[in-house]
């Protein structure tokens, strides 16, 4: 009986067309996915192949689910489509098992469900093995990811998601809530991807029903060797995930059997009405009479009203609206608890922007599905419930339904976005945030983030008219989507054909509001509604009325509809679109230069080809800086006039000087005495040619005008460093460079390999003879430097230097600002209108300069504090002034240190939430990190050879722990260096060229922030703090101020081994020359309370150590290692860790050990390393209970 | 005054559902008998502006049908053989909205007209219940309010009382004799008595033509003392059928009666009593078309 109905819903799918369709789409998505160059799925680091085990497995997790989705329609459909079409009685009639009808109809469309995605698997599959792929890209092919990631992933999600739909299905006997469970477990796929910090994911690991989490997990710290080669394993959170929600599919299986709709009554319930007042007299009553019909445009309005409302009523009034909507509040509320604390898990304030972003960020995808959904519902709802024909013989033109479906969708999707809103809103009112922007929330949801979802039920309505079956709709509303992204990836970018728009609001600022994205965002939304009118009036000529099915006859309807007003609509609509697309046109590819991301690295790749070998052609430095700069906030230009001395400190006569234009700048003037010149106007490369040629130790002058001009509006918008409130810009932005400039190219090795290009190298050995001569970062040795900055009369300019007057002229404001010592050719300018705090430490002014007060205080703290700590433990300071300066959250997520100049990015110090004192001050604590540039950078900085951002950013780490630790103690470090762990741990999967060991860094951040600071922090355990500053004042007073050679990290490291007790010698070449990872852990332990007071803890502890190649290939090595071992009693009062018993350093030389230790408090666990000092994979096991 | 001329309609799969429709109908109850497949529905469209004919021409009064649907929709009221409503949805709710796509914009004037058209067809009292829970009769009480809105000048009613039983018929059929006198009203069924019960005039379809037209009474003349009756045995029907012009079978009390046409008596055959559906039969028998007895 079962077999005998799995056959025959097998032969039912089979004939379903939607099969065919749906099967064809996604082996057409994956197979592109795979095939085109570009698109990735999977694995999107350089380092890991296209083929890797891990890419390949998570791109069946995206194909399960795909085929999860549209599992969907199968599965409602197997328990539904009887009612659908009238056919239960018939089936009812037969003396079918109910067990074998109902496990037969699920068994086949599971099995159908598995088909589609088994496509998806296929696409993958034959993508893999086309010859066109980079064969660099591709590792030995092989069967077992597919076999194992179906096994894991592809064939339970499917199971366990099937078995849910159709349990609610059966429960239901309802599509809408069938879809409102999917949606509903989708987003609390996304919810949980909030929390995937160590703390939580061991919960989350296991709600998420496709498992990804869990995988994620597993997969956490994998290396690109790793990732290439090896398959999570069938064990840990990934098991225990399967196994839930395996039981949860089974009892939703079981579930169905009783509730599946196994009698005629579809809805389940009695039929109350049915044979209501049969019986009762019939009293003929003759009709009113008086009543008038009016068909006038009034009249059609009114009719247009009365329909929308009922298309509005028949979902808001579901309770599957309801679900979704009360989902999407929830996913708001999560998204901004799990999103608004990225940094050190503190939380930023809850602004009106910050809650839009959360917004944008998770509710943008639920709500397209809701919208594909119910989109295609809507337009075929006549249809679906068999009223077409009454509604389409009734009197009223088709603007009138056709207005009514778009009105209707569109307030639903309205209506769910206020919902969220007020859930945003009462989430700032719960964090007790007041400063509530309704007019921001309601234009940015409303029309900036909301217009293209306008234009999509633009579009789903025209599909559907154009094919009239809401599967069919809905499957090409998720073709275009897909498609979408997939040509931008392709290099498909301009806003003329592609919708997807500037998302404005994520360009939202306190400083400048919507700003420079604004107006071509109002040209391209115009562009497109236009686009959107024109498809509203084809689906008006297409609108199904009646059953004109044929081709003949809908055109003959067609030509029919063609009106007067219809063709003048259409006449004048597309004259505009044409209009408008032309001004657009104008603006982005004729007013300024239309380049694709492929343009731009074509055009790196030209300039690295024609000029690389320039490289070390010997160059004149810059002696001296003197510019005068005209800011143009609300134009948004700069106009910079000025020269610079340039002297040749080589010991050869220079003959020719290169200069390379800065990209998107126009130079007015360029001037070098008595030379003439060769210029590559393509790639902005210069060549002067000097009459005489410039003698060691000679200088010169070069006088140049540029000016930085934004006209109209770009494809993507103006550069974001130029804006009416908020400039910020640095030299390399606008002034001419000297040189080839090595930083234009391009650093991923497959984009080198696509444009003929041999391996990048990012930086010269560390032990490079000429590399020591030159020096890191800014490549050109001090500069005396003097500028003027004007801008408009409401602002303030800023540059480096001290300020040596300040004047106004006409309607312009002049700042001159002069630096007394020589810098680094690398300054700022910044123009905002704001607001100044003033503070002094010493004879060193501190000056703050916002637009958001909350954490002034602890920027003034934190300043006076590292500047305290540094000049005592490192050197004086050497400026008499320091300023920080807040600037608009688009224009980055960073502080960075200028001499005596910190600008700081509005969305991560000024608008961070201090209140709760238990989370970690990271405003402090960057603060500190920069000013202690003002140190590492500013005074020394290594030699443009490897290890040398170790010198810059990894002493800025250490030096601002040490300041923090100062304040906050040794608790808030240990919680602060878990998450530098974790991010190095997590980052290292994705390094694009190799991981370096910690001496010879070569600017990669995971290395040098995250990891530095957690090895610095270990070395000041091991060697002490002391010993640390001595070593770094000593580094200091050798090389700060000095010309070459520059310092390496060698020198650096010598100087720290001679304070080092030698028994540490092996811990620091691990620490710094080698990619060492442990593995420690508490096996057994034991306690025995003793007869005169105290406990004997005897513990069996494990350690391994292995040192990691640069792919991350690991091979296990000798242990000899001096670890702490620990034990831990209570907490005490609020303390956020329990109260340290005892804690020794150990030396472990075996890869087991057993220890015994009397304490005198009541022991609560034990532990190997138990504050996390080593670099460890699995810090969590480090800790046992007693 | 409803005039159809030369109306022709051939599916793209090559099935001709109307074949030169000739008809001139004054007001009052239309009959349109015919088995499925004759064309009725394909008929009902084209006249409700559902449908595009290939040819042809359909005036209602001054208004031509084909061209000018939305005039012709303001004065149509069409029942379709199978329709749904939307779900959870009553009766008051439905018929209000259909009265404002009608034209009935004024509020007060509308709420009336709903009210006293529930009244007609005896809906009143569940008028705030859900449609999707009516029975099959009361469904179709609902469809000819619906179909009645505005006083419409042509109703068209699409096998109306299929599935229903005696006690609703009836009940539907005292419902379309109330429509007004100056309506033309066109019913489609393959229930003979349908017709009789209702139509002053009546036209026989088949293979997309119009095979007969008259008044009820009339047809009924032409074949009067002409049809003859037998009680046979089952198995000899195929015997009969070779060598009389049987035009129907039915069973009285467990045998098989069998209708002949002849112009004298056969024998062993006694008189019958001629009736609509003996013309039925006997007019698609005459255009040969298959009548499974």
């Amino acid at each position: 009986m079962f077999l005998q109905n799995l056959k025959f819903e097998l032969n039912y799918h089979r004939q379903q067309y939607a099969f065919y369709v749906m099967a064809g789409i996604v082996f057409l998505l994956f197979f592109l996915a795979t095939a085109t160059p570009n698109v990735t799925i999977g694995g999107s680091s350089p380092n890991v192949n296209l083929n890797a085990t891990t890419a390949i497995f998570n791109s069946l997790q995206v194909v399960s689910f795909f085929s999860v989705l549209m599992s969907i329609s199968f599965t409602a459909n197997s328990v539904l489509r009887d009612y659908d079409f009238k056919t239960i009685e018939f089936f009812l009639s037969r003396p079918l098992s109910k067990v074998g009808f109902i496990y037969g109809r699920f068994a086949g469309s599971f099995f159908f469900g598995f088909l589609v995605y088994l496509a998806g698997l296929l696409g993958i599959l034959i993508g893999e093995l086309m010859p066109w792929l980079d064969p660099e890209r591709l590792g030995p092919f092989s069967l077992t990811p597919y076999i194992y990631g179906t096994l894991l992933g592809g064939l339970p999600n499917l199971f366990i998601f099937s078995c849910i739909f159709f349990c609610v299905a059966a429960i239901t006997r309802s599509l809408g809530y069938t879809y409102a469970v999917a949606m509903g477990l989708l987003m609390l796929n996304i919810l949980l991807e909030f929390f995937t910090d160590r703390e939580t994911i061991q919960l989350t690991s296991i709600l998420d029903p496709f498992g990804t989490t869990a995988i994620d997990e597993l997969t956490r710290y994998w290396t690109p060797y790793e990732l290439n080669r090896n398959l999570p394993s069938f064990s840990g959170p990934i098991l225990v995930n399967r196994v839930f929600w395996l039981f949860v599919a089974g009892f939703c299986l079981a579930v169905s059997y009783k509730f599946y709709p196994f009698s005629i009554n579809r809805s389940g319930k009695k039929n109350t009405v049915g044979v209501h007042n049969e019986a009762a007299s019939w009293v003929i009553s003759s009709p009113v009479r008086k009543f008038s019909q009016r068909f006038d445009s009034s009249a059609q309005f009114l009719q247009f009203l009365s329909q929308t409302k009922f298309e509005i009523r028949n979902i808001v009034f579901s309770l599957p609206f309801v679900i979704v909507m009360v989902f999407g509040m929830i996913l708001v509320v999560a998204g901004a608890i799990g999103n608004l604390g990225d940094i050190a898990g503190t939380p930023v304030y809850p602004t009106t922007s910050n809650m839009m972003d959360v917004i944008n960020g998770v509710f943008a995808f639920p709500l397209l599905a809701v919208l594909i959904y119910m989109s295609g519902d809507m337009m075929a709802r006549e249809r679906t419930t068999h009223s077409n024909e009454i509604m389409d013989a009734m009197p009223f033109p088709n603007w009138v339904m056709i207005s009514a479906k778009w009105v209707g969708l569109t307030t639903v999707i309205v209506l769910m976005l206020l919902a969220v809103i007020m859930a945003a809103i009462l989430f700032q009112l719960a964090n007790g945030y007041y400063d509530i922007n309704l007019l921001q929330y309601l234009l940015g949801s409303l029309f900036f983030f909301q217009f293209p979802l306008y234009l999509m039920v633009t579009l789903s309505v025209f599909f559907y008219v154009l094919t009239r079956n809401r599967f069919i709709t809905m499957f090409l509303m998720i073709v275009f989507v897909v498609s979408g992204l997939a040509l931008s990836a392709m290099g498909f970018e301009h806003n003329l054909y592609s919708l997807s728009e500037v998302n404005v609001s994520r360009f939202y600022s306190d400083f400048t509001g919507y700003g420079q994205k604004l107006v071509p965002h109002l040209w391209q939304s115009l562009y497109w509604g236009l686009f959107g009118c024109l498809l509203l009036i084809a689906a008006h000529l297409l609108w199904p009325r009646g059953s004109e099915d044929d081709r003949v006859s809908r055109a003959k309807v067609m030509r029919a509809r063609m009106t007067r007003p219809v063709v003048v609509s259409v006449w004048a609509f597309s004259t505009a679109f044409v209009i408008v697309g032309g001004f657009i046109y104008y603006n982005s590819n004729v007013l300024n230069r239309y380049l694709t991301s492929d343009d731009i690295e074509t055009l790196q790749a030209d300039y690295e080809k024609a000029y690389k070998r320039f490289e070390r052609e010997p160059q004149p430095e810059i002696q001296s800086v003197y510019v005068e700069v005209d800011i143009y906030p609300v134009l948004r230009e700069v106009a910079a006039k000025g020269h610079y001395e340039l002297i040749n400190r080589t010991d050869v006569p220079i003959s020719q000087i290169h200069l390379s234009d800065p990209f998107g700048v126009e130079i007015d003037q360029l001037h070098l005495p008595q030379s003439d010149l060769v210029f590559d106007e393509a790639l902005g490369y210069r060549i002067y040619r000097l009459a005489s040629p410039l003698a060691p130790g000679d200088t010169t002058r070069l006088d140049f005008s540029v000016r930085w001009l934004t006209p109209g509006f770009t494809n993507d918008g103006h550069p974001v460093q130029l804006t009416s409130n908020g400039t910020f810009f640095n030299n390399a932005d606008l002034f001419p460079l000297i040189g080839y400039q090595s930083g234009t190219e391009l650093q991923n090795n497959n984009t080198r390999r696509e444009q003929d290009l041999p391996p990048v190298q990012r930086m010269l050995d560390l032990d490079d003879p000429e590399g020591r001569n030159s020096i890191g970062l800014f490549t050109n040795p001090r500069v005396d430097f003097e500028t003027v900055v004007s801008t408009s009369i409401d602002q303030i300019a800023i540059a480096p230097g001290y300020l040596q007057k300040a004047w106004e002229e006409g309607d312009r404001k002049y700042f001159h600002y002069k630096m007394d010592s020589p810098i680094w050719n690398f300054f700022a300018f910044m123009s905002a209108d704001y607001e100044k705090k003033s503070a002094k430490w010493n004879d060193v002014a501190i000056e703050v300069y916002y637009k958001h007060d909350y954490n002034l205080d602890v920027m003034i703290e934190s300043t006076k504090d590292s500047l305290e700590y540094f000049s005592k433990n490192f050197s004086p300071y050497q400026y008499r002034q320091i300023r920080i300066l807040e600037f608009p959250s688009f224009q980055g997520r960073f502080a960075q240190s200028f001499p005596n100049t910190i600008p700081f990015s509005e969305s991560i110090g000024f608008t961070a939430d201090l209140r709760d004192k238990k989370n970690i001050d990271y405003v402090y604590y960057v603060t500190a990190h920069e000013l202690a540039h003002q140190w590492w950078a500013h005074q020394v900085l290594g030699a443009n050879v490897q290890g040398s951002t170790l010198i810059v950013e990894t002493l800025a780490q250490y030096s601002a722990l040490m300041v923090m630790e100062q304040k906050y103690g040794a608790t808030d470090m240990q919680r602060f260096l878990s998450f530098e762990l974790d991010g190095y741990l997590q980052e290292r999967g994705s390094e694009i060229i190799e991981e370096l060991p910690l001496y010879r860094v070569e600017d990669q951040p995971y290395i040098h922030y995250r990891k530095g600071s957690v090895v610095f922090y270990a070395l000041k355990d091991l060697i002490g703090e002391a010993a640390i500053n001595d070593a770094l004042a000593t580094f200091i007073e050798r090389y700060a101020f000095k010309g070459p050679p520059y310092p390496t990290t060698r020198d650096l490291l010598a100087l720290i081994r001679d304070r080092a007790d030698p028994r540490y010698a092996d811990t620091i070449t691990d620490m710094f020359q080698k990619i060492v990872l442990f593995d420690v852990k508490v096996n057994d332990v034991n306690v025995e309370a003793l007869a005169g007071g105290g406990y004997e803890v005897s513990f069996d502890v494990a350690a391994a150590k292995f040192e990691a190649d640069g792919e991350g290939f690991e091979t296990e090595v000798a242990i000899s290692d001096w670890i702490d071992i620990g034990v831990m009693g209570q907490k005490i009062g609020d303390a956020e860790v329990p109260e340290l018993l005892h804690l020794e350093k150990v030396h472990v030389v075996e890869n087991s050990a057993s220890f015994t230790i009397r304490v005198d408090k009541k022991p609560v666990s034990v532990g190997i390393d138990p504050l996390n000092k080593l670099i460890d994979r699995n810090p969590d096991d480090n800790i046992k209970d007693v | 005054m409803l005039t159809v001329r030369e109306l022709s309609k051939t599916y793209a799969n090559g099935v001709k559902a109307l074949n030169k429709i000739n008809l001139e109908l004054e007001p009052g109850m239309f009959g349109l008998l015919g088995p499925n497949g004759a064309g009725k529905s394909t008929l009902m469209r084209t006249l409700a502006s559902l449908q595009e004919p290939d040819e042809g021409t359909a005036m209602l009064d001054e208004i031509d049908i084909l061209k000018d649907k939305d005039a012709l929709r303001r004065v149509l009221g069409y029942l379709p053989q199978d329709f749904g409503v939307y779900p959870k949805l009553s009766p008051l709710t439905m018929l209000d909205h259909f009265a404002m796509l009608k034209g009935v914009v004024n509020k007060a004037e509308r709420r009336d007209l709903v009210e006293s058209l529930l009244h007609q067809v005896n809906l009143y009292d569940v008028r705030k219940k859900a449609i999707d829970t009516f029975s099959g009769g009361m469904k179709q009480r609902f469809g000819i309010a619906q179909a009645l809105i505005g006083d419409p000048r042509l109703v068209i009613v699409d096998e109306p009382t299929a599935g229903l039983d005696p006690s609703e018929r009836n009940r539907f059929h005292n419902l379309l004799a109330e429509i007004g006198e100056n309506t033309v009203v066109i019913l489609s069924t393959h229930i003979v008595d349908d017709v009789t019960d209702l139509c002053g005039n009546m036209a026989i379809m088949g293979g997309g033509e119009i095979l007969l037209t008259g008044r009820p009474r009339d047809v009924i003349e032409r074949i009067k003392g002409c049809v003859w009756s037998k009680q046979i045995a089952r198995s000899e029907l195929q015997d009969y059928q070779q060598n009389f012009r049987v035009i129907l079978s039915h069973l009285r009390e467990g045998h098989t009666v069998i209708h002949v046409l002849s112009d004298d008596q056969p024998n062993g055959f006694d008189h019958q009593e001629a009736n609509l559906e003996d013309v039925y039969f006997a007019t698609l028998i005459n255009h040969g078309i298959a009548v499974s007895l």
